[in-house]
Parts: structure tokens; C-alpha cells; sequence
């Protein structure tokens, strides 16, 4: 979304920028690159020292604690690995079945309430534009002793369909503006043609509505392999604790004395992220300014 | 007469469009069980006592009284998070523009992009991995702030360990405090600022600087406040370092409300006094909200301008 734009006012903006800085000698493009430069460090920081710190054997890490060392120890990755493995199978199958689950359930409903005018539809989205307002916080306690009433603890369904409710008040938004701005010559056509209701759906509107889902389905799963308090309070066992808590359980790598191996465990926990928006860092970063200058 | 017309009326519509409820049904199955039911729950067994399975028993303000009763644990949370949410409303509307004006002002397209990919990037790294790698350089033994403190000659902090400087430990997470996604909103908002009016101030002769604090920041405001609101509410609700690493010690110097919540019900049992903490929650993040939706609707006036 920002990409258009950025060409439309950097032309223009260039050459006025030029000649003011001929006149005043103002900062030019090194001296702020610079500066951005110093601050993308100090962000980077504490992960350059996670991949150093990561690299180093117990003797490197005593000897010098925080520089980089040679050689560097890959085996440290191939031992967490080991440990992690599990626990991000456990996460993908979290995220997987969330996502079914959540557009399972939201695509249809957006879809009725962009397309049909059935009675009650005011109320109905009312309804979920009400989930807004309904913070985590709120829920969490209530929600768990629901889930554990339902028997759903230490189960995947404990995960799937409340964290699949969550979502469902943004991805119906989303995705109902979306239909709803399709233009309706589109239907009309389909219809003279002799398509049924159901075919329009699955061949008109969602097959138009790809990109937007790929951002919504891109947030969901960044979302949810960040979710760490909700599997601490349904899983009795660690076991099937998800991978952003599977690197808790690295410690006993400590007792092993391998403490570069538990760094590195950190790192494997974050590289499906990093899989995934180098994916598509495009739909990312369309996805979390949308709130930005349109809602 | 025609009263009962109209529900004939419109209860024919109800079978003309039976199929959309069919397709509602999932959302509102998923919504109701574990959206409204629990919200209502939470309200209502805040003035119980509730082991949270056995029967409930009605006490009115009990609950409420215990919090705010003298000796409370909860003024101190209250405390706590009126200094993090102060901090948070601070940082949020500041360093993160600060990344993106600058990036504004690069001319080269290919460097800004660089830049803004740059700084989205670390949203990759799981919360609870950074938690973890802060708890590392805070250590006092080992961590590398103290080894930066004896570099340069001055004593070391106990940092997490003392009840003195854990809280300002916790604020001080994430120097320089750029986050990605306030840089991006700020940068599209200032990217949609019409190329004329920058050409009018520069044609005018205003610096820098001027053109900073003139043109730029009040036409961000609605972003500011859009990013403030969220930041504030999700620091309202937040406390991982405090499940993962000080459990809200030393000393109390590091509760929060939501951790006291969740201490109330998953380690002491106690549904009820949980259920009246997240009610209060509520009320406060409730409030915020409302401004937050003002804040949505005028960002949106201002693009239609």
C-alpha cells in the first residue's frame, strides 16, 4: 500500500530537496543514514549477541564473554534442534488448525453479511464489531475454566477454537469490507450465466479476495506462535507446550554444559518467523500499517 | 393487522435467506463460548467467591473492598502500571516517529526501503526469546550492562534483583525502543502528506527542524494517537516478564494488575477476587478504547481531506 505512494512523493520531494541543500547544507542522505544506521544497531544489539553467544563453546563463552570467537561451535545448533523439534511440530500443528478453523468460520460469515440483506444482519455485525471492545484480559480466567469444563485442556482443540474466536472479529472486518467492495456487475454476470450462490463464492469472490487473506492468514500465524500464557494454563505437560516455550525447557542444556546450545535453541525458535515474513514481508507490512491511514 | 403483516413479512425473508444464519453459525458458536459467555462470567463472578468449578457464593462488593482495603497488594500494582503505561504512552508516540521521519527524509527510495525493512524486521523474534535475552544482559554476575557499567567505572546494579531498579529494568527493554510497527504507521502517514505543502515550507526557507515540529507532527497527530492507544492497552494487559522471569518481585516492585489476576486464579484458586481484577481492567482498557475508535474515525478524515 505504501509502495505506489512512496514513488508518487519521492519524485517530486528529490530534486526540492536538492536545491534546499544546496542553499542551507543541511543533512544529506549519509549523515542521516548515519544516524539510522547507529540506531539499527542498538536495536539489532541484543541479536547480535544471541548469534554470537549462540556460535560459542562453554570455554569460548568464559574466555571472552561477549566478541565473537572462532571457531564457531555449529554443533550448539544441531543439539537444540534435537530438543526443539518437537515443540515446533507442536506450534505448526497449533497454527495450522487455528487458521482452518478461524476461516472456516469467518469467510462464510463475511461473506453473508457483504452479500445478503437478511434480516437482523445489522445486529449480527454489530455483534461482532462488539468483540472489539472485549479485551484478552477480560476473558483469559473465564475462558479457562470453560475450556477445562468442556474437557478441552491438554487437548489441540483447547488451543484451536479459542484462539480461532479471537480472531474472528478482525478477519470478518477485513474480509467483509473486501467482498463488499467487489463490484456487483460481477455477480450479475455469473448469475445470467447460471451460477449458483455457492459458486459464486468459491469462483468470484474468494479466488479476488487472495491477497488480503494471505495478510490476515500471515498475521494470524505470527500471532499465534507468539501466544506463550494460554498453553502455559491448558497444558499440564510441557511436552505439549509450543516452541516459543520449548526454548524454556533448553535450561538442561546448562547441566549438559553446553549453555551455547541453549542460545541457539532461541534462534531455532525464531527462524519460522523468519521463513515466513521473508515469504512475505510485502503482505506483512501492508497487514500491520492497515490501521495507519484507512481503516 | 399490520404488524402481524410485517413479521409475516419478514419472516419469509428468514427462509428466502436461512442459508446465511447456517453460514454465521460457525463465528457465532465459536464467539459466544468463548467471547460473550466469558465476558459475562468474569462480570458476574467478580462479586463471588469462586473456586472457579464448585458453586459460587454471592458477596456483593467483597471482592472489590479487599482490593482497595489499606494494607492491598493492588495499590502497589496500580502503581506499578500507571508508571509503565506513562512510560509506554512516552515512548510510543516518540522514538519510533523518530525512526520514521528520518527515513522521510531519505532521498534515496532504495535506502528507505532498506531502512523500514530494517526496522520491521525484529517483529520476527518471539516475544519470549527476547524476554530471555534481556534477563541475560541484565544478569548481575554475567550480563553485559554491568560489564558496560565497570567499563566505564561505575558501580554495578542488581538490575531485575533489586527492588529499586527492576521496574525502570523492565521500561529500559528494547533501547532504542523503535518499534516496527509504530515506524510504519508513522511513515505512512507522513508519506501521505501532500508533496505541496512540503514544497511550501521549503520554498518559505523553514529548516530541518521547523519543518519538523510545523508541518510534520501535527499532521501525524492522528497516527501518534492511534499508535499511543494500542501501545497502552496491550502494556495494560501484558506480563510475561512477570510469568516468565520476576514473578512480580522483588519486593512487589515489578505487579501489575493482570499479573495479580492471573496469580489470583491459576495459583491461589481464588476465581472470584480474579474475576473483579479483570473487571476493573476492563473499565480502564474499556475507556481507552472509546478514545480509540475517536482516534480512527479522524485519522480517516484526514486522508478523506
Amino acid at each position: 500500500m505504501t509502495s505506489p505512494r512512496l514513488s508518487e512523493t519521492m519524485e517530486p520531494k528529490s530534486t526540492i530537496y536538492q536545491v534546499h541543500n544546496r542553499k542551507f547544507r543541511i543533512s544529506s542522505d549519509w549523515t542521516i543514514s548515519a544516524a539510522l544506521g547507529v540506531l539499527g544497531f542498538l536495536t539489532f544489539l541484543p541479536l547480535i549477541i544471541l548469534l554470537e553467544l549462540s556460535l560459542k563453546s562453554q570455554q569460548q563463552m568464559a574466555d571472552a564473554p561477549w566478541l565473537p570467537s572462532y571457531p564457531f561451535r555449529l554443533v550448539n545448533y544441531a543439539k537444540a534442534f534435537r530438543i526443539m523439534g518437537p515443540y515446533i511440530i507442536n506450534s505448526v500443528v497449533f497454527a495450522l488448525g487455528t487458521v482452518t478453523i478461524s476461516f472456516a468460520c469467518s469467510t462464510p460469515t463475511a461473506y453473508s453479511m457483504a452479500r445478503y440483506s437478511f434480516p437482523g444482519r445489522r445486529f449480527f455485525y454489530l455483534a461482532i464489531l462488539a468483540l472489539l471492545m472485549i479485551p484478552g484480559v477480560l476473558t483469559l480466567i473465564t475462558r479457562f475454566v470453560i475450556v477445562v469444563n468442556l474437557g478441552l485442556n491438554n487437548t489441540n482443540f483447547g488451543i484451536w477454537l479459542p484462539l480461532a474466536a479471537s480472531a474472528q472479529a478482525f478477519q470478518i472486518i477485513v474480509l467483509r469490507t473486501s467482498f463488499a467492495s467487489l463490484p456487483e456487475e460481477l455477480f450479475e454476470a455469473a448469475r445470467l450465466d447460471g451460477a449458483s450462490e455457492k459458486a459464486m463464492l468459491l469462483n468470484i469472490a474468494l479466488p479476488l479476495a487472495k491477497p488480503i487473506m494471505l495478510t490476515l492468514i500471515l498475521l494470524q500465524i505470527h500471532e499465534i506462535w507468539n501466544t506463550y500464557i494460554w498453553p502455559i494454563m491448558i497444558f499440564s505437560r510441557p511436552e505439549r507446550y509450543p516452541a516459543i516455550l520449548g526454548v524454556l525447557s533448553l535450561g538442561q542444556l546448562i547441566t549438559e554444559r553446553d549453555p551455547g546450545a541453549e542460545y541457539a535453541g532461541y534462534v531455532i525458535a525464531g527462524l519460522p518467523m523468519l521463513l515466513l515474513f521473508s515469504l512475505g514481508s510485502r503482505s506483512f507490512i501492508r497487514g500491520l500499517t492497515s490501521g495507519a491511514v484507512k481503516m | 393487522m399490520a404488524k402481524v403483516g410485517s413479521f409475516a413479512k419478514v419472516l419469509r425473508r428468514v427462509k428466502r435467506y436461512w442459508f446465511c444464519y447456517a453460514m454465521m453459525s460457525g463465528t457465532f458458536a465459536l464467539i459466544i463460548t468463548f467471547s460473550y459467555y466469558p465476558m459475562a462470567s468474569t462480570f458476574y463472578h467478580g462479586f463471588t467467591i469462586w473456586d472457579g468449578f464448585r458453586p459460587e457464593r454471592w458477596v456483593g462488593m467483597a471482592n472489590y473492598r479487599e482490593l482497595f482495603s489499606s494494607d492491598s497488594v493492588f495499590y502497589r500494582s496500580l502503581c506499578n502500571i500507571a508508571a509503565l503505561a506513562t512510560w509506554h504512552v512516552f515512548r510510543a508516540a516518540s522514538f519510533p516517529l523518530l525512526g520514521a521521519a528520518l527515513i522521510y527524509r531519505i532521498r534515496s527510495e532504495r535506502t528507505a526501503y532498506v531502512f523500514r525493512l530494517l526496522f520491521v524486521l525484529p517483529i520476527v523474534v518471539p516475544s519470549v526469546v527476547s524476554i530471555l535475552v534481556w534477563r541475560r544482559l541484565y544478569d548481575p554476575n554475567v550480563g553485559l550492562f554491568n560489564e558496560i557499567l565497570a567499563v566505564v567505572g561505575l558501580r554495578p546494579l542488581a538490575w531485575l534483583n533489586s527492588p529499586k531498579t527492576a521496574l525502570a529494568s523492565l521500561m529500559f527493554m528494547g533501547f532504542p525502543w523503535i518499534d516496527g510497527v509504530g515506524l510504519l504507521v508513522y511513515l505512512a502517514g507522513l508519506l501521505a502528506i501532500p508533496g505541496e505543502i512540503i514544497e511550501a515550507a521549503i520554498v518559505d526557507g523553514a529548516s530541518g527542524w521547523r519543518r519538523f515540529w510545523s508541518i510534520e507532527l501535527p499532521l501525524v497527530v492522528p497516527q501518534i494517537r492511534l499508535i499511543v492507544i494500542l501501545d497502552v492497552i496491550w502494556s495494560l494487559q501484558s506480563f510475561g516478564w512477570q510469568l516468565l522471569v520476576t514473578g512480580g518481585g522483588p519486593d512487589y516492585a515489578t505487579t501489575v494488575p493482570a499479573w495479580q489476576m492471573y496469580q489470583a486464579a491459576m495459583t491461589a484458586g481464588r476465581f472470584g477476587i480474579a474475576s473483579a481484577i479483570g473487571t476493573l481492567l476492563f473499565v480502564l482498557i474499556f475507556a481507552l478504547t472509546l478514545v480509540n475508535n475517536a482516534t480512527i474515525r479522524s485519522a480517516t478524515e484526514y486522508q478523506a481531506n
